[in-house]
């Protein structure tokens, strides 16, 4: 084939696809804006009734224990922590759907390799391994001393409770750590993806 | 209706042809392609406000599609992979139309062959631009634009022959 025939051909290929009427691509525009609104709304819904359920219940628990100290110290530091996360993942969030398509195809890639390293090498990793037992061992203190009626002390010095205690955490840190690595791998595959498309665009 | 949509929808309409023709490279069948429209569109749209500061449409639509279809193409990993092309234009006799539809499946085979960012670089040559305006859209520099365009044309000649001969072997 000669060279010039490439042109001529992508011509007759590049030309057959029908012109999408104004009508329609307004339709296309808007189910799209409402999808992805939709999708976004749901994962903030979601995320934001867990947060807010959480620090209900600890406001609510700590009015009522509000002499045991240790009781109300184990409800704010949870509280604290749990906005701090929400706060967290929904900036992580939006960042990401700020992805500027307008840049240069390079520097898009360079764009988001660097955005994703960060958040799976740095401090922000060790941040999201750690408060996972943290979270979830202030979750299960809280809800623990508030039922069973005794004060926060009675409750780690009470073998029973320890028990229960270890044996929630047996249980629910693997299911936690199960859907945090999910998460993990899912941003590994993007960047390894965004480093392979990088090399293609800059190898020699 | 707001005037910004409406602006941006006389442009829409107006250069839709580049979406059609990023989808083409990128996507190998119509399901693929129509989800890959709708997904470049919302794209343009939301990267709207940067256009009316500056550069061209045309480079400015090419980057936003390329962009938004290497992302996606990124994201979904179960595309299929059966080659579908538009039908061919109804005014043209029936022999040089089934012509024309086999040169056109043979090009797009090997250009579908190419690598993702090679697709772009190969696209935007294919589509006349020049190698200032493929430098600022890929973010490559010109002269590396120039080896890669000559390379990927190599490339293309080299698979159209593979597949002209597989096709009179067969």
């Amino acid at each position: 084939m000669e060279r010039d025939e490439l042109k001529e051909l992508w011509k007759n290929t590049g030309d057959k696809t029908p012109e999408v009427s104004r009508n329609k691509l307004e339709q296309i525009l808007e189910s799209k804006a409402k999808s992805t609104m939709n999708r976004f709304l749901m994962v903030f819904g979601i995320a934001g009734i867990i947060s807010l359920s959480v620090i209900t219940f600890v406001i609510i628990t700590a009015l009522y224990r509000k002499e045991d100290i240790l009781y109300v110290i184990n409800s704010t530091v949870l509280g604290i922590l749990t906005i701090a996360s929400l706060v967290s993942a929904l900036w992580s969030l939006r960042r990401l759907s700020e992805t500027k398509y307008s840049l240069p195809l390079k520097q898009l890639l360079e764009k988001n390799i660097k955005m994703i390293s960060r958040s799976l090498n740095g401090w922000h990793r060790a941040v999201s391994i750690l408060i996972i037992p943290v979270l979830f061992i202030l979750l299960m203190m809280s809800i623990n001393v508030y039922f069973s009626g005794m004060s926060y002390l009675d409750v780690i010095s009470s073998g029973e409770s320890v028990t229960a205690l270890i044996a929630g955490l047996l249980v629910g840190l693997p299911i936690s750590y199960y859907v945090e690595n999910q998460f993990y791998r899912y941003h590994v595959k993007n960047l390894n993806e965004f480093k392979r498309l990088y090399k293609h665009l800059t190898e020699h | 209706m707001n005037r910004d949509k409406e602006e941006f929808l006389d442009i829409l309409e107006r250069y839709q042809g580049i979406l059609h023709k990023v989808n083409l490279v990128y996507f190998r069948n119509s399901a693929d392609r129509e989800d890959n429209f709708q997904e470049m569109v919302y794209q343009l749209y939301r990267s709207y406000p940067e256009l009316k500061k500056k550069e061209s449409i045309g480079s400015w639509f090419y980057k936003v599609a390329i962009n938004t279809s290497i992302t996606k193409l990124k994201k979904d990993s179960q595309l299929k992979y059966k080659e579908e092309i538009p039908e061919p234009a109804f005014d043209t006799d029936m022999e040089k139309k089934m012509e024309e539809a086999e040169s056109s499946l043979l090009l797009l085979k090997a250009i579908h062959e190419l690598n993702d960012t090679n697709k772009a670089i190969i696209l935007l040559y294919l589509e006349e631009k020049s190698y200032d305006e493929i430098a600022e859209i890929t973010g490559l520099s010109k002269n590396n634009v120039g080896v890669r365009i000559n390379r990927a044309k190599k490339n293309i000649e080299r698979k159209t022959k593979i597949f002209e001969r597989w096709k009179e072997m067969n």
